[in-house]
């Protein structure tokens, strides 16, 4: 045991260390992520890792938590060595309440909670919830995750990782969007917890909570642990410079001699969404600061600033310029903006250096529409040498640099357009000691140079170390303005515990935002969809008595039922976020072989030619799984290729149509229980058997998370590999039973038959209200789209209409239900 | 050498001549000039429906109305003729066709961009849609072609069949477009990252819509050529240019998860598959052992990079 890792108390002494972390190193292609960590946590004990920014905290987490697979080192959880696997971590009694929730979205509040443990009933969700936070933040048990406000959001996942009842509880930036009392409330929680013996890492940027709650305090920088001491030894002082990494004054350019010249910027009671009544004049200089908690419209300001956001009133001068709506039109006008996610908005990471250097300025680096590659390589080397970017050549690819040089590349787009307003949002995310030196002198010199310069950055130190001048924003406006020595991390934390009043206006718009029950639930096209069958039926009739009779709506029974399964097999794949295009050409599969092994002297009898049927369509359907999950391919494409193939094997089996199946076959298919077909009764059943698996059991809801948020499910721990091929494999096999329905009802080995379910199936599963890009979707509700497409089928040679319209029909449908789901389930605007 | 091939194109390339030379090997007649000669209107007419679905694919999306756009204009300079037969009546059919796939792909674009229902959704249902709008406008019969877009079509340009040159015309056009302008560098951004594109003004919303009706345009005129083509095309012609399209763009060495593509790779994968399918006619297996080859080909090209990344890692 090293001398820095002795433990805090006396009795700890007698555990054994909760958690080891032994040498984890981890890289991403160039990128030493973590280079060598040693971590141990007792029990009983609060342990805060502190860092700045990129400093490797949550890559260090994610390799503790199974997430990422650390490249050499291990880690121990009691004693026992743990495997880079997120659901065995979990059972071995590790969790984390990661920075960004990892929760499915379009799953309940229960259900996320009952993610982590299956058993978990209404009322012990509720009192996990209450012991995380207070009522402030209160939520209802079925509301969906995605209708939660941000602080909402995080207390759902602290209350998860709370569920399973770990060992090792990893807090990951917990209070990042709470008010004080929150706050306190949790540190209640992480005191009781530690009575209990649990052992806890915390992870914060706030000092301030940092040396109030933990036993002991690891400092990690640039992927070093620099020094692990208990937290008394330390002074806050001596924490900022170890963070740092050397005294602040060395990483800071001097701070800016304000001019009297006139004003580069004015910005006069601007409001817009998340903010309002914002004022702000910069002189010739000054570096502005935009601090606060969180989400408290300091970002949402500087987007309006970059005319990337629209403002609702109040004004925007460049100099005397006003800015016409639109980025083009604040580009136009100088103003340059460095955004905080630079994956997300700022580069194109498969693009060279130089191209996204030119992308900047394209007007000035070509002539009437043509890009002079000449100019662009000059802009490109010019920015390269002046931000000192290292990398070999202007041609090297954006995604293969470190996060410091991407950050480089991206502020020297933005300064190489000659910026009268340059706005950076978080400038050194992500971006090691040595770059952020550069930086910051950059943005000095900006400064000096007469470019108005405002920085939006979470980091105290970084604020009090950089800028003249902040305004502290909470709930959308700003409630402090700090100058001169004003401007530290102390004072802006201050400010923000100052801030009063309970959170901004979303917690409140949470309420309202919950829509009634029967509109928000799944089931609810169902009914919908089973009236309007009953209004076109209905309809029909009216128009032609011919219609409704026993045997017309037996064949809509059966026909229905055929379709269901079509469907089902389709939802299972959708559900998990993809679809099969296969479905179709599959069951046309199935008819085939069918004509070959259920004729009227089966090969393998009855039973076994139905068998072997439907263990080839799983075959087919597992395979799609193995390629989609195994080998990372876009689902549509894997089933696009199938789905001619398909038709190919069919066509080969029986260029045309041929192959009678039995009469025995075809009787026992088209039974009838009392008026009603057998196979509508056996569908029904299966229907609610399914539904009641994808609401109520475990796996119905890991198929739902994986659907709805592929990366959380992982995080959390399910197995999503397994669920993706399971659904495949369920696809596979329920397209099979639709097939031996569908060739008791053609009779004959048809090689076309069968294609056209997969437009049908996709519409039933649409019309069902299930959402296209996965997590939600009903077994119930699609069965009733099925119900709605074959009353329109059997309707149209009643009402004298031809096959044409079932073509448009089929398409009309699907085209206006999933525009009209899409739109319903915008999330909605927070009112303002 | 390396370097050259991380270049799509050059991979492409290299690609097809190793199928030439086995195909030279095991049916030297397939690559005598005339079966050559033969099958470069038809590699035309891919290529060109080919591009339309490489434009797509680079904004982010995929488009199944192929079938539906392709027959549709098929059926618009068949079925609309009103048998007087002149130049400007085909030219008027041409561009009636032409302006119908540019209507598909607008009303695909705008449902994609401001609805947000997933591309995929749209154009399958479209395509439905568009089959329907076939049934209706042909009555469910296959006619002739007009005879002037059907000369054109059987026509040469120094010795070029016209279908082949007007792919080569556009694979350039589109390829110089993309690669050399700022038009075609913001086209790419929109695609590649449009939260980026956002953030810098540019207007993604329009590339993504304008490549729809692009692709509505492109997949129309191959639809024109391949009626003029084949005299009296069948009403389903367009069924089989679904996956072909597709086929041509992974064929030619272009990814399928968001990177940039080329256009001049998608052109080469589609001489690629329309050799591949002659070759496979000559060996004497029927179309649809062409199905299950040109299913096993997009299998394969999407599987090997991926094979040979985990390979890398491993």
């Amino acid at each position: 045991m090293t001398a820095n890792a002795q433990p805090v108390a006396a009795a700890e002494l007698v555990a054994p260390p909760a958690l080891i972390l032994d040498a984890i190193t981890k890289s991403f292609g160039p990128v030493k992520a973590l280079k060598g960590i040693d971590l141990k946590a007792w029990p009983g004990e609060v342990h805060a890792i502190v860092g700045e920014n990129g400093a490797g905290k949550s890559t260090l987490i994610n390799c503790a938590a199974g997430v990422l697979t650390p490249d050499t080192g291990t880690v121990s959880i009691k004693g026992e060595t743990a495997r880079s696997q997120a659901a065995q971590v979990r059972e071995m009694g590790l969790s984390v309440a990661f920075q960004h929730p990892a929760l499915a979205p379009d799953l309940t509040v229960l259900e996320n909670l009952q993610l982590a443990r299956q058993d978990l009933t209404p009322s012990e969700a509720q009192e996990l919830l209450d012991r995380v936070s207070t009522k402030a933040l209160a939520m209802d048990l079925s509301t969906r995750a995605a209708d939660l406000s941000l602080a909402q959001g995080h207390v759902l996942e602290i209350a998860r990782a709370l569920a399973s009842r770990p060992a090792v509880f990893i807090f990951d930036e917990p209070t990042e969007p709470f008010q004080d009392p929150e706050v306190r409330h949790l540190f209640h929680l992480i005191a009781e917890l530690k009575a209990q013996g649990t052992a806890i890492i915390y992870i914060s940027h706030r000092l301030h909570e940092v040396m109030a709650i933990a036993d002991r305090v690891s400092v990690l920088r640039d992927g070093d642990l620099i020094e692990t001491r208990p937290a008394a030894d330390f002074t806050p002082d001596e924490i900022v410079n170890l963070i740092v990494g050397r005294p602040l004054g060395q990483v800071f350019p001097p701070k800016g001699k304000i001019g009297t010249g006139p004003k580069l910027l004015t910005v006069a009671a601007l409001s817009g969404k998340g903010f309002r009544d914002v004022s702000l004049a910069v002189r010739p200089g000054e570096i502005i600061g935009l601090a606060g908690v969180e989400g408290q419209g300091q970002r949402d300001f500087l987007r309006a600033l970059a005319g990337i956001n629209p403002k609702t009133s109040g004004d925007i001068r460049v100099d005397i310029d006003e800015p016409k709506p639109g980025v083009a039109n604040f580009r136009r006008a100088g103003v340059a903006f460095v955004p905080d996610d630079r994956h997300a908005e700022g580069l194109v990471l498969s693009l060279t250096i130089r191209e996204n250097e030119g992308l900047g300025q394209l007007a000035a680096i070509s002539d009437h529409g043509l890009l002079s590659a000449r100019r662009e390589k000059e802009l490109a080397e010019q920015i390269h040498a002046d931000l000192r970017v290292k990398a070999p050549t202007v041609e090297s690819t954006v995604g293969q640099l470190s996060g410091g040089n991407q950050q480089k590349v991206l502020i020297g787009r933005e300064i190489a357009m000659k910026p009268r307003v340059l706005l950076v949002d978080e400038p050194t995310k992500g971006v090691d000691v040595g770059s952020r030196s550069d930086i910051y002198n950059k943005l000095r010199e900006m400064a000096d140079s007469g470019c108005a310069v405002i920085v939006s950055s979470a980091d105290g130190v970084e604020i009090e170390g950089l800028c003249d001048r902040v305004l502290v924003f909470s709930r959308g406006s700003v409630v402090t303005e700090l100058t001169g020595a004003d401007v530290n991390d102390a004072k802006i934390t201050e400010a923000n515990l100052k801030a009063t009043g309970i959170r901004d206006g979303s917690d409140a718009d949470a309420g309202g935002r919950k829509r009634s029950a029967f509109w928000s639930s799944d089931q609810m096209p169902a009914a919908i969809l089973v009236l309007l069958s009953v209004l076109v039926m209905g309809v029909t009739q009216a128009i032609n008595p011919w219609f409704l009779s026993a045997f017309s709506l037996q064949s809509i029974a059966t026909l229905t039922s055929i379709l269901a399964l079509a469907a089902f097999a389709q939802l299972f794949v959708i559900i998990k976020g993809g679809i099969d295009l296969a479905v179709g050409p599959l069951i046309g599969f199935a008819v085939v072989l069918s004509s070959y092994l259920l004729g009227e002297e089966p090969p393998v009898g009855y039973v076994g030619g139905a068998l072997v049927v439907l263990v080839i369509c799983t075959a087919v359907g597992l395979l799609h799984g193995v390629l989609v999950e195994r080998l990372k391919l876009p689902a549509i494409v894997v089933t696009l290729a199938t789905y001619t193939g398909l038709q190919g094997l069919s066509l080969i089996l029986r260029p045309s149509p041929d192959g009678l199946l039995s009469d025995g076959y075809m009787e026992t298919v088209q039974m009838l229980v009392g008026p009603v077909p057998l196979v509508f009764v056996f569908v029904i059943a299966l229907t609610l058997g399914a539904e009641f698996g994808l609401f109520r059991r475990p796996v119905g809801r890991a198929l739902r998370a994986v659907g709805s948020r592929p990366k959380a499910a992982e995080m959390i721990g399910l197995q999503r590999g397994k669920i993706v091929v399971l659904a495949f494999v369920g696809s596979g096999l329920f397209a099979g039973v639709a097939g031996l329905l569908l060739a008791a009802q053609v009779g004959i080995g048809s090689p076309t038959t069968g294609v056209s379910y997969t437009l049908m199936s996709v519409t039933a599963v649409v019309l069902g209200g299930a959402q296209i890009t996965g997590g939600r979707g009903s077994f119930l509700a699609t069965l009733a789209g099925a119900l709605f497409i074959q009353s329109i089928i059997a309707a149209l040679p009643f009402l004298n209409l031809g096959s044409v319209w079932q073509y448009v029909l089929i398409g009309g449908a699907t085209f206006i239900a999933a525009g009209l789901f899409s739109q319903m389930r915008k999330p909605a605007k927070p009112a303002h | 050498m390396g370097n050259l091939f991380k270049r799509n194109e050059f991979r492409a390339l290299a690609a097809l001549i190793l199928l030439l030379v086995i195909g030279g090997v095991i049916a030297p007649s397939t690559i005598r000039p005339a079966s050559i000669s033969g099958l470069l209107p038809f590699a035309g007419i891919l290529a060109v429906a080919s591009i339309g679905q490489h434009l797509v694919i680079q904004q982010r999306g995929m488009d199944i109305s192929v079938a539906g756009v392709f027959s549709l204009a098929a059926v618009v300079v068949t079925a609309f003729q009103s048998g007087g037969g002149g130049t400007l009546e085909a030219m008027g059919l041409v561009g009636l066709a032409l302006l119908t796939g540019a209507g598909v792909g607008l009303a695909n674009g705008l449902t994609v961009t401001r609805l947000g229902v997933p591309p995929l959704v749209v154009t399958i249902a479209m395509n439905s849609i568009v089959f329907g709008l076939v049934l209706a406008l042909s009555g469910g019969r296959a006619s002739t072609v007009a005879k002037p877009i059907a000369d054109l079509a059987a026509s040469r340009v120094v010795g070029i069949p016209v279908p082949f040159l007007v792919a080569l015309v556009l694979v350039a056009l589109v390829a110089l477009v993309i690669s050399r302008t700022a038009l075609g560098r913001r086209f790419s951004v929109s695609g590649l990252s449009p939260n980026v594109g956002l953030a810098l003004g540019f207007r993604v919303e329009l590339f993504q819509v304008g490549a729809y009706i692009g692709a509505g345009i492109l997949f129309a005129a191959a639809g024109v050529l391949f009626a003029g083509l084949s005299n009296v095309p069948t009403l389903f012609a367009g069924n089989d240019y679904m996956l072909a399209t597709v086929a041509a763009y992974v064929v030619g060495g272009n990814s399928l998860t968001g990177e940039r593509g080329s256009v001049l790779a998608t052109g080469i994968g589609a001489f690629f598959l329309t050799y591949l399918g002659q070759l496979v006619i000559s060996l004497g297996f029927d179309t649809a052992v062409q199905y299950l080859i040109q299913a096993a080909i997009v299998l394969l090209g999407v599987s090997l990079p991926s094979i040979a990344n985990r390979l890398k890692t491993a």
